[in-house]
């Protein structure tokens, strides 16, 4: 049983007004993981992230961090990196001043690396923040999150405006760097199927609620595309959830959620073509609300 | 170590333009000593020499470094600034450590620099064989007869820039925390102003109160006191406000 849980949200309620960013999520993260926040424009997602790191403050609930509340605690602070889409730093401050200002916040500052990464993103340390166009403005977001080595590292949809070639570079060193200083990243984003490889465990919230949380790697193995003769697939699928059908001629292709293998044994033996549904294809049938009952019923979400 | 960065971060955001300031600052005061000192006695000049009491006297244009020092300060507890240092993973209370930290050796800065525009003054006005324009002769002698003393002078400068800077800072702190558009502000400030106008009792005991903190017929060291007691008390009622400021929209 893990009990020094890197994140800890307890019926975490925010509104504003009469209407709920946050209803009521509960949550529990383990230590040195790399997860995916998936969910919608107006999800939660920046919302529970902001509480985290007391940038506003919950209505109710209760937003844990490394056990304790951020708020105005010093040490859990500068263990919390969270990296936006927006740096909102002065227009004529230097790239030299941001990483500075960087190195004398966070404890576990590496200068070098963030030496080697402004060579890697391409960023010139003289440049001022006005000149810096909205891919550079993310570059410098990437540098900092990741030469930071905070213990909880949050980037919000950190690739926008990259290129694709800053993008895999950023990918790369993610996962470099996880590797040699293991700790607890979050990233946020919208393009998950680019993402999905670095992700072992995924949380999906949807119209401020909390849906699911599991592990990327079980989470796919359960998501397939059924396809062929309609009596074929309806057979393979009949122990399975199915999220979608959709219907081309005499073919019919199912989306489904099931264990293959032992749990369906049947499944795969009969005369249909399976195939791994992408992660982003499954979000975008998870956050489906017309399925949502069967889901639950099938104890796949919350 | 974090306060150390927050402080080097806030000079390096206003470093600049301090220093453009203090250029045009000691730009326009050697000016108007130059034409002061060639012309006849009590030229007044940008505001620079004028005759109070029937007294030539010479205006140290102390308003302006003030008015700058306000901005400052309003500008640095402003929401943009403090959002911008929780967005950073700072704590409110760095936050405001690092603004009192701030704020002390900047107005000990503009306060030295104050003495310097004098003394620069007095020394153009000496080359021109004018009158020496020491500080006795500066328009802050009327706060208190020993302000021609040099550390009395600092430590009365310096103490009502923080006592100006702490007030600034709570205004910035207060519309940090309630999201007050300047606009908003403006216009109640407006509304105030006129309100005082017409209420004459109200701007006596307005009168008394500066008169109280901001002039002594004894001494320098007194008025700096009671500036700093001042300042210190603003920014007490300041931190528990800025303390619930959050980066919500």
């Amino acid at each position: 049983m893990q009990d020094n849980y890197a994140i800890e949200l307890n019926s975490l309620t925010k509104k504003y007004g009469s209407s709920h960013a946050l209803d009521g999520v509960s949550v529990k993260l383990e230590p040195n993981k790399i997860y995916g926040l998936l969910g919608r424009n107006g999800a939660g997602k920046t919302t529970i992230l902001n509480i985290l790191s007391a940038r506003i403050f919950a209505t109710s609930g209760q937003a844990l961090v490394f056990g304790k509340s951020a708020y105005e605690n010093i040490d859990i602070l500068k263990q919390i990196c969270l990296i936006e889409e927006k740096g909102f730093y002065d227009d004529a401050i230097r790239i030299r001043q941001v990483l500075q200002l960087a190195g004398g916040l966070y404890p576990d500052w590496d200068v070098d690396y963030a030496g080697r990464l402004l060579e890697m993103f391409e960023l010139d340390e003289r440049k001022k923040y006005k000149q810096l166009s909205r891919g550079m403005e993310s570059s410098l977001g990437l540098i900092i999150g990741l030469a930071s080595r905070a213990p909880l590292t949050i980037f919000d949809e950190p690739s926008l405006g990259l290129d694709a070639v800053l993008r895999e570079r950023f990918y790369e060193a993610i996962i470099e760097d996880y590797t040699e200083h293991p700790r607890t990243i979050i990233i946020s984003t919208h393009l998950i199927d680019e993402v999905s490889r670095l992700f072992e465990d995924i949380i999906i919230v949807d119209s401020g609620k909390f849906l699911l949380h599991s592990n990327a790697a079980e989470l796919q193995e359960k998501a397939f595309y059924i396809s062929g003769r309609e009596t074929a697939v309806r057979e393979a699928a009949k122990d399975a959830v199915v999220l979608n059908e959709e219907s081309f001629g005499n073919t019919l292709i199912l989306s489904v959620y099931a264990k293959i293998g032992s749990a369906n044994p049947g499944m795969a033996k009969n005369d249909v073509d399976i195939q791994p549904m992408p992660l982003q294809k499954l979000f975008v049938q998870l956050i489906n609300p017309q399925i949502h009952d069967t889901l639950r019923k099938a104890g796949i979400i919350q | 170590m974090r306060i150390k960065a927050l402080t080097k971060y806030n000079f390096s955001t206003i470093r600049n333009s301090l220093i453009i300031f203090y250029l045009c600052y000691m730009g326009a005061t050697l000016i108007a000593s130059v034409i002061n000192a060639s012309t006849s006695n009590n030229t007044v000049v940008l505001g620079v020499t004028g005759k109070v009491g029937g007294t030539p006297q010479t205006w140290s244009s102390s308003i302006l470094a003030f008015s700058i020092f306000i901005l400052i300060s309003s500008l640095t507890g402003s929401q943009k600034e403090t959002r911008f240092l929780i967005t950073r993973s700072v704590s409110r209370k760095e936050i405001f450590v690092s603004y009192a930290v701030f704020l002390c050796p900047l107005a000990a800065v503009m306060s030295v620099m104050q003495i310097i525009c004098i003394y620069a003054d007095g020394f153009v006005r000496w080359l021109f064989h004018s009158d020496w324009r020491g500080l006795a002769l500066d328009f802050q002698i009327m706060q208190a007869p020993d302000m021609n003393n040099i550390l009395v002078f600092f430590a009365v400068s310096f103490s009502i820039l923080l006592a100006f800077g702490a007030v600034s800072y709570l205004f910035g702190s207060l519309m940090a925390r309630w999201k007050i558009q300047t606009i908003v502000v403006v216009c109640v400030l407006s509304v105030m102003i006129i309100a005082l106008i017409g209420s004459t009792n109200i701007i006596e005991r307005i009168i008394d109160l500066f008169t109280f903190m901001f002039l002594d017929e004894t001494t320098g060291l007194l008025i700096a006191l009671k500036q700093i007691v001042f300042a210190i008390i603003v920014m007490i009622i300041a931190f528990p406000v800025m303390r619930k400021t959050t980066i919500a929209k």
